[in-house]
């Protein structure tokens, strides 16, 4: 609001001016009164008419004097009265106060007493008697005569004296105007400068008038056209404000609302006492819970009862009446009512994602479960009797199994970390030993594409981490199996580098590198999503779900790192894992051989070519190699055995015996025999039929060692340690199994070491499938189909007891040997007893495994 | 401003009189002046006792109802009691019916009083100075006197100028 008011400076200037006006006006009334006062009560006759008079009564008197000169009684009588009239006439001048300043004058007042001392003489003759008068006649004419120049002198005298004081007073009243004019002018210009002063204040007021009412009108126009409800209550909480918008929201009109108190006009009836309370306490001692705090939201009530949400703002001022309360309302129903739909709708769409994964992991669970015992069955079938046709048939529908088996596990793999279910295990691990399992393990699918497959290491890597290994593991291994896929005849370079950070943490740079045909940079972030596959594999249709890449992005987003693709150099793929990893304090100087995840084997690793028909068993023996730093090629059956043996040179072969078709003993034979790049190659035997005169069978076939089946992780490291390094001393072969004081329905350790060195899902496919093998030989013993075919019914009984020694089921175990050795050797079936037997152990091995799987 | 205003119970019987008396039986009523003659009246009145004129000798004034008060004047020193008759009183007896009153004196001078001057409490024809007759040589022997001290409003210098002092007639003009 501009300033209406005047100045500081305006308010002295014109309170001066007043005081002056004041000063000059009362001096002016007073000079002006005194002289009205002396103009309008007159203290004068016409003076000089009297002093003139006074001559023409001495001429009077001098003719009365001569017309007494007849003696005439009446001019007598005229003689006294005329000089009676001169007396008094002469007497008025001595007494009358107006010709007081008269006597001032010397010449005056000689001429007065002139005159006074001639009345003298004059009185005791005019009052005498006639005759007397009659003779001082002729004397009294003298005498008047000379009374009559003084009369003359008084009169001039007089007349000169009047005229200065006439001329006095005229200068004075003319100096009374010309002050009283200047004080007018004075007067008048002090009155147009305060004038001009009201002028303006008047004019700002107006303009400070005119803002008012416009900020006023501007005011009522928001507070009416507010879409939120306003209220202002003054300091008893009594409704001074109600806006349409409040008229709207809660239903009173303006007229019920003004004056009305608030409590009763909004507030629910069970607030009530809070609300009065929370007024008081604000209005006694200031303290406020809900002014000033913002937007709150609150129960209201509406003039129908109804209580609906609102959201207030509530601020208070002072004004010129005391406290107001300004409350800004919104009627918050239908926000409410959205946001509530909209939680719902949220809480709806992750229960049906929830409800979507979980079956999911239900669906895969299901699926994987028949297939196992299909795959089970595939595993019995193959070692029965059957021609190469259905050989061929059988090893596509086992191949076709697994395959779907793998997809199935990837997608449980995908919707476990979608669920968050990473499961992370943090193991000091060595990367270097982590990235030997990587290349050994991709040697083949390398050289089978014709590429050459490099670790770099950086030598600031520290050698010991924390880290989920198993995860890394897949993780590269899908990187580098994939380069393999796209590569030919090129180069795969894994390397990792580490920037060292604080707080014993290391950030990990990995990269897998490839030379082959890239990426289009339009499919860079498509890559790490579900199910998509690139069609430029060379080997389409052979592997792959497309789950990958979107496994491997979710086990490193698991882990806290990052996954991404670039350009690399020469045109190919640059995968790079970005990863935070813990150095733990004692690594620097910690032993390698501590470690608990995979470690460098004892010794150089080797490259093993693993030849073994049962996939369970396979599964086993090639997890326990590659754990123990191994790099694993896998054959399915003897005849593959020889054909990859003919491909390349391999540190070490280990031979199954009992295989369908080609048997381990041949199979070994036609290597050494073959003169192909592993003649000289150790082989060593896989049995479980570790009889004394079997083990001379395979030595004389040229196999090095014997390893008894269920295979024994200390037992295959010592081997392996020993072929590595001959110097090694020779340790006992013999079978474990020595002494079977109490059998036992399920070997925990050895289960443990298992769950060790595969991931839970492929040691539950393990189970399962041991489970669906184990079913199908107790049906088929209790029934009469395979007691015809003695031989066969034999071989899967060996199938089966090679898994059950695996997966530590040693009471089945045994029982399944102790037949198989009492055929092989006594040539006696199975016995109506043995089979009772294996059912009734099969029953309570059975029953042990399914908890695992539960 | 010691001033006193005495209203003789004749003056107001006269004044009654006037009132309900027919100007015919007023001039009848005159009588005619026994002693020296101090005032002549002539012009516009009802009432005469000597031709055209009214004359009154001392009696006939004291008779019309005497009126006193104390002022000063500018001719004389200290205040002075004058006694006489109200100059209305003399209209009033005698029927005077103008505008004016020309008054002279015995040397001659002579003035004009406007007749709205004869009102009470105003103008009197004086013929006693602190309770003594006026000789001619003390402005007598009559006055026309107003209460100057009473009323500033005769501190004028033409109330000054009308009270004419030793007055012989009064012509009443229309």
């Amino acid at each position: 609001m501009p300033k209406v008011g005047w100045s500081r400076r305006s308010l002295a200037v014109f309170g001066l001016g007043l005081a002056l006006s004041i000063i000059l006006t009362g001096v002016l009334w007073f000079d002006v009164l005194r002289r009205v006062d002396e103009l309008t009560v007159t203290r004068s006759d016409n003076t000089q008419w009297t002093i003139s008079q006074l001559e023409v009564d001495t001429l009077r008197l001098a003719l009365a004097i001569d017309a007494a000169g007849t003696g005439e009684a009446e001019a007598m009588r005229a003689l006294r009265q005329r000089f009676d009239i001169f007396y008094s006439r002469f007497q008025t001048l001595g007494r009358a106060s107006v010709y007081r300043l008269l006597f001032d004058d010397a010449a005056y007042v000689r001429a007065y007493f002139e005159i006074d001392a001639f009345l003298d003489r004059q009185v005791p003759i005019i009052d005498g008697s006639d005759e007397d008068l009659r003779a001082a006649l002729s004397d009294m004419a003298a005498e008047t005569s000379a009374a009559h120049s003084a009369v003359r002198e008084m009169a001039l005298r007089g007349l000169h004296v009047f005229a200065e004081q006439s001329d006095r007073q005229r200068a004075e009243v003319v100096e009374l105007i010309l002050r009283t004019g200047l004080i007018t002018v004075f007067l008048l210009a002090i009155l147009a400068v305060v004038l001009l002063m009201m002028l303006q204040a008047g004019r700002r007021a107006d303009v400070a008038a005119k803002l008012s009412a416009e900020a006023n009108r501007n005011l009522a126009m928001i507070v009416n056209t507010s879409l939120d409800a306003i209220v202002v209550a003054d300091e008893n909480g009594l409704v001074r404000t109600f806006n349409p918008a409040a008229q709207t929201a809660f239903g009173w009109s303006r007229d019920e609302a003004i004056g009305r108190s608030m409590t009763e006009l909004m507030i629910p009836e069970h607030h009530h006492a809070a609300h009065e309370a929370g007024m008081k306490r604000f209005v006694e001692t200031g303290e406020a819970h809900v002014i000033g705090a913002g937007r709150v939201q609150l129960d209201a009530r509406h003039k129908n009862g109804r209580i609906f949400p609102v959201e207030l703002s509530l601020s208070t001022e002072r004004d010129e009446t005391g406290r107001i309360f300004v409350a800004f309302l919104r009627d918050i129903t239908h926000r409410r009512e959205a946001e509530d739909a909209l939680l719902s709708a949220r809480d709806d769409a992750l229960a049906a994602a929830r409800k979507k994964a979980e079956f999911l992991a239900v669906m895969s669970h299901e699926i994987r479960t028949p297939l196992n015992g299909m795959l089970g069955a595939v595993e019995l079938m193959a070692d029965g009797a059957l021609d190469a046709q259905q050989r061929r048939w059988l090893d596509t529908l086992r191949e076709s199994g697994e395959l779907l088996l793998r997809h199935v596990n990837d997608v449980l793999d995908l919707s476990r970390l979608e669920s968050g279910e990473a499961g992370l295990t943090f193991q000091k691990t060595d990367l270097r030993a982590v990235c030997d399992t990587v290349l050994e393990s991709q040697l083949s699918a390398a050289s089978a594409a014709g590429n050459r497959v490099t670790c770099d290491i950086d030598p600031d890597v520290p050698d010991i981490v924390l880290i989920d290994w198993r995860r890394l593991l897949q993780v590269l291994l899908n990187l580098v199996g994939n380069a393999n896929k796209f590569t030919r005849n090129g180069a795969v370079n894994l390397s990792i580098r580490s920037n060292p950070s604080i707080d014993g943490w290391v950030s990990l740079e990995i990269h897998v590198i490839d030379t082959g045909i890239g990426i289009p940079s339009a499919d860079r972030d498509r890559i790490f999503e579900e199910f998509v596959m690139l069609d430029s594999s060379y080997e389409r249709g052979a592997t792959g779900t497309g789950l990958g890449l979107a496994i491997s992005r979710r086990l490193v987003r698991a882990m806290g790192g990052e996954i991404d693709v670039l350009d690399a150099p020469g045109g190919g793929a640059d995968f790079r894992v970005l990863l935070d990893v813990d150095v733990p304090p004692d690594a620097a100087g910690a032993p390698a051989r501590k470690i608990d995840g995979p470690t460098a084997a004892k010794g150089p690793s080797l490259d093993v070519l693993l030849v073994e028909d049962n996939a369970i068993n396979r599964d086993i023996l090639g997890e326990m190699l590659r754990a123990d730093g191994h790099a694993v090629t896998m054959a399915f059956d003897g005849l593959d055995g020889v054909e990859q043996a003919g491909a390349r040179r391999f540190d070490l072969v280990l031979m199954d015996i009992s295989m369908p078709g080609l048997d381990g003993v041949e199979a070994a034979t036609m290597i050494i025999a073959g003169e192909g790049p592993n003649a000289l190659t150790p082989i060593v035997a896989v049995t479980a039929h570790a009889m004394p005169e079997e083990v001379d069978r395979f030595r004389r076939a040229g196999m090095l060692r014997t390893l008894t089946k269920p295979i024994d992780r200390a037992a295959l490291r010592q081997l392996l340690a020993e072929i590595a390094e001959p110097d090694t001393p020779l340790a006992s072969t013999a079978p474990t199994g020595a002494g079977h004081e109490a059998p036992i329905l399920m070997d925990d350790e050895r289960l443990a070491e298992l769950s060790e060195i595969m991931d839970d899902r492929r040691f539950l496919d393990l189970i399962e499938r041991f489970i669906a093998q184990g079913d199908a030989v107790a049906e088929a013993a209790d029934g009469e189909v395979l007691t015809s075919d003695p031989a066969a019914f034999i071989a899967v009984l060996h199938a089966l007891s090679g898994v059950s020694g695996m997966l530590g089921a040693k009471a089945l175990w045994e029982v399944l040997v102790a037949a198989e050795t009492r055929f092989q050797r006594d040539g006696k079936p199975v016995s109506t007893a043995d089979r009772k037997e294996l059912t009734r152990i099969w029953a309570d091995t059975r029953a042990a495994y399914a908890e695992l799987c539960d | 401003m010691a001033y006193s205003f005495h209203r003789h119970a004749s003056a107001a019987s006269v004044a009654v009189f006037t009132a309900l008396a027919p100007l015919t039986a007023l001039a009848d009523m005159l009588p005619a002046a026994t002693g020296e003659v101090l005032l002549t009246v002539r012009g516009a009145i009802a009432s005469t006792n000597d031709g055209d004129a009214a004359v009154f000798d001392r009696e006939m004034l004291e008779a019309l109802g005497a009126e006193s008060f104390e002022t000063t004047t500018i001719w004389t020193e200290g205040v002075q009691s004058f006694t006489g008759v109200p100059l209305n009183t003399v209209l009033d007896a005698l029927g005077a019916e103008g505008e004016t009153l020309r008054a002279i004196a015995l040397n001659d001078y002579a003035v004009e009083i406007p007749v709205s001057d004869a009102e009470e409490g105003g103008p009197i024809v004086a013929y006693l100075q602190n309770g003594a007759p006026m000789s001619v040589r003390e402005k007598g022997p009559l006055w026309v006197v107003y209460p100057y001290d009473a009323n500033t409003a005769y501190q004028t210098e033409q109330i000054y100028s009308r009270s004419i002092w030793q007055l012989v007639s009064i012509e009443v003009l229309p």
